[in-house]
């Protein structure tokens, strides 16, 4: 169980201190929200990735309600932690019932937690569901050398940012007024984390350069745009809106492979930047409108220049522009031009200094991860199973074992009953367990599960080529009746036989509504199958019927649910 | 870089054109059409070196006017980033300066040129070396690396560097 913890614990420092450098200063609001003072909500980011150390799987809302904060910041927060990679969501439709259940496995971790923090927890949510994202093996290694994801990541960062105007690398340019004073939330965090402090200027710095990146970005769009990611998925919101009985949650959770890769890149962007602009090299210069706050970058040269003096020209405002690497490093200096630009050289090695040593904290923990097997939650549906499963038997050092090869860390349910049910309920399954538990009385096994998985395909197929299949379904239908002849012969027990039978009846009772849309098929059936005995054609029937319910089954759960 | 490549058009002739020297009227339109102009995806076309095939032309409803899907060979100039050029400044200024290459136009900003260069403005504005050995200014023929492209749709536009190892004048001092 330690080791579990341990193997976590340096992950879950990565991100505490990657949190503090990093997103110590996001704020997130809705567009049309104005930036008063009150709604400033800069180092919330901070706090909830805290939040998420401590969980794996989350639902959502309760995030929202352990972090006393409004469902809807939250979510905007973790979407922006998804886009920046951070954090994987799931979202998922529910049944009332599920949303019942959850509820009760909501009280049994809630015991857990207090008993234990800081150490990975294991949630049995089912709602909306976030986690950090650790790992996500598919992914590339290093982030380097896959530009797609550099691409998608540079795009993340957001556009209001591009005011940043440094003075120093440590203060923030007074003429910034419109923003609210700096009025940052110390993170209510438990454990308080002594490398904040030394971060910030980094993290300014990181600030100053992240509009930068974004619209080099931009004008080299046409030149990696067979790069360029596609969209972010779509959540699961949209539907929940089809789904009028569901409700679909979303599931966040810290992906800490992805983090260390995360992490990674932005440090290295942050050096190469500087170190780009300390060679001068390949840079292509940016300009800044002091008046509109609008930038252009060289490329837009042409239009900028002006015929009466010798500056660039906003297009909108006709201010004169100014080169924004002389803000980011000179601007004390004023716009001296001889000693500038050696001054600003100076500047920069400083401030590449600073960053190394400030953010070495940082690096010293990436190296220490580097090596480490990274935990992985999962997806949430895998995660749920196995948590489900840890209860369900009650036998911990069994499922620790497989936990920790797995590089889990977590502590055992404290409570063990409740959840069991818990397994049935992701979609297909759920069916599944109804119409089994309606004859559960009855013999059950006796039709193979191979017979199921044939019915799925026999309707694909269906739609497909008929000749095949009829041959197919004409054969299945002699090999189940050579095999109930052999069955009475062998067994020569009626019981067993008529268990079958009886069971089978029910099923087409139960279905045979809806099978009554699809009246030819079934007389295709009949005549490949002329000298079946009524349940072997019942049966065939019945795969066929379940594998087309299977497109209704939302609707089916629903009504057994409610009923 | 320049390529050889095929490329096709639909050419819409007059009818005045019609008779026994329409191909050459065609060709003659063509090379009026196409030389000069910039496509985003091929560059520059320099030069028509060939014609290719004239397809069949399809008399327009109502206008008369005949369309032939041309198909012609020439030359294009496309700009690659790193791509080493050559090219004439055409304009100095506080913020750097602009040169062509043929057809494209190129910006390399201020802090793209040797630390060692200064400004001076003046009559003609110029950067030059503190011991006064090189200078450039407008006419002057320069060696630059390609950093930077926009190419939009009828337009590329180029940022290059001179702050690189045998990147500079050219002809030494003037």
């Amino acid at each position: 169980m330690n080791s579990n913890g341990m193997s976590v614990e340096p992950f879950n420092r990565l991100v505490k201190l990657a949190a503090r450098a990093f997103y110590d200063d996001i704020s997130t609001k809705g567009e049309n929200q104005p930036k008063t003072g009150r709604s400033d909500n800069r180092g919330i980011a901070v706090v909830i990735l805290d939040a998420l150390t401590r969980r794996q799987w989350v639902r959502e809302e309760d995030l929202a309600k352990d972090l006393k904060l409004h469902s809807k910041q939250l979510r905007r927060t973790l979407r922006f932690f998804e886009e920046e990679k951070l954090v994987t969501r799931d979202h998922r439709k529910e049944t009332a019932k599920g949303a019942k259940i959850y509820s009760a496995a909501v009280a049994a971790t809630a015991d857990g937690q207090h008993g234990r923090e800081g150490e990975e927890k294991i949630k049995l949510h089912t709602h909306s569901y976030c986690c950090l994202d650790y790992a996500q093996p598919n992914k590339a290694q290093h982030p380097d050398s896959n530009p797609s994801y550099k691409h998608n990541h540079a795009a993340v960062n957001p556009t209001p940012k591009a005011t940043t105007t440094l003075s120093t690398t440590t203060t923030r340019n007074p003429s910034n007024t419109a923003a609210p004073p700096r009025k940052r939330q110390t993170p209510s965090h438990p454990d308080s984390d002594p490398d904040e402090q030394p971060m910030k200027a980094s993290r300014e710095l990181h600030e100053a350069l992240r509009p930068k990146t974004e619209s080099t970005q931009e004008k080299n769009q046409w030149e990696t745009s067979k790069l360029q990611t596609s969209p972010p998925p779509p959540t699961g919101n949209d539907l929940a809106v089809k789904q009028n009985r569901l409700h679909s949650r979303v599931k966040p959770a810290v992906d800490r492979g992805e983090i260390y890769d995360v992490v990674r890149y932005r440090l290295h962007r942050m050096r190469k930047k500087l170190k780009d602009e300390l060679e001068n090299k390949n840079t292509v210069q940016e300009y800044i409108c002091p008046n509109c706050t609008k930038r252009y970058t060289a490329l837009d040269a042409l239009r900028l220049v002006s015929t009466e003096d010798e500056y660039f020209h906003c297009e909108s405002c006709n201010g004169e522009l100014v080169a924004e690497s002389d803000k980011l490093a000179a601007q004390e200096m004023g716009d001296g031009d001889d000693n500038a630009r050696r001054r600003r050289r100076e500047k920069l090695k400083d401030m590449l200094q600073k960053l190394e040593e400030q953010l070495k904290p940082l690096m010293d923990q990436l190296s220490r991860v580097k090596d480490l097997p990274v935990p992985e939650f999962g997806n949430l549906h895998a995660w749920e199973l196995r948590a489900a499963v840890r209860t369900g038997n009650g036998d911990f050092n069994a499922n620790d074992a497989s936990r920790s090869a797995q590089g889990f860390g977590g502590t055992p349910m404290p409570c063990v009953g409740e959840t069991k049910v818990e397994v049935a309920f992701p979609g297909v399954d759920e069916r599944g367990e109804d119409t089994k538990s309606e004859n559960s009385n009855s013999a059950m096994k006796v039709l193979p599960p191979w017979m199921i998985k044939q019915g799925m395909n026999l309707t694909k197929e269906q739609r497909g080529e008929d000749e095949y299949v009829k041959a197919y379904y004409a054969a299945i239908l002699q090999m189940q009746q050579k095999e109930a002849a052999k069955r009475e012969h062998e067994l020569s027990n009626t019981d067993i036989s008529n268990g079958v039978y009886a069971k089978s009846d029910r099923q087409v009772g139960s279905k045979s509504k809806r099978d009554d849309n699809e009246g030819d098929e079934d007389i295709e059936w009949e005549e490949a199958a002329p000298t079946g005995n009524a349940g072997e054609s019942y049966k065939v029937n019945d795969l066929n019927v379940e594998a087309d319910a299977s497109g209704d089954e939302d609707e089916d759960d629903i009504d057994w649910e409610e009923g | 870089m320049f390529f050889h490549m095929v490329l096709e058009r639909n050419m819409q002739l007059h009818p005045r054109h019609f008779g026994r020297d329409l191909r050459e009227k065609l060709v003659a339109k063509l090379m009026k059409d196409v030389e000069g102009t910039c496509s985003g995806r091929h560059g520059f076309v320099v030069g028509i070196t060939g014609i290719e095939s004239v397809g069949k032309g399809l008399i327009r409803d109502g206008t008369g006017f005949v369309t032939f899907p041309v198909k012609y060979q020439c030359v294009v100039f496309r700009p690659f980033k790193g791509e080493i050029l050559e090219a004439v400044v055409t304009m100095v200024n506080k913020m750097g300066f602009f040169a062509e290459a043929g057809p494209v136009q190129i910006f390399v900003s201020n802090h793209l040129i040797p630390d060692d260069m200064e400004f001076q403005s003046g009559d003609m504005p110029n950067y030059t070396t503190s011991d006064r050995s090189v200078k450039i200014e407008k006419e002057s023929e320069v060696r630059l690396k390609i950093i930077g492209t926009r190419v939009d749709a009828t337009e590329i536009f180029c940022i290059g560097t001179i702050k690189d190892d045998f990147l500079g004048v050219l002809g030494g001092d003037q």
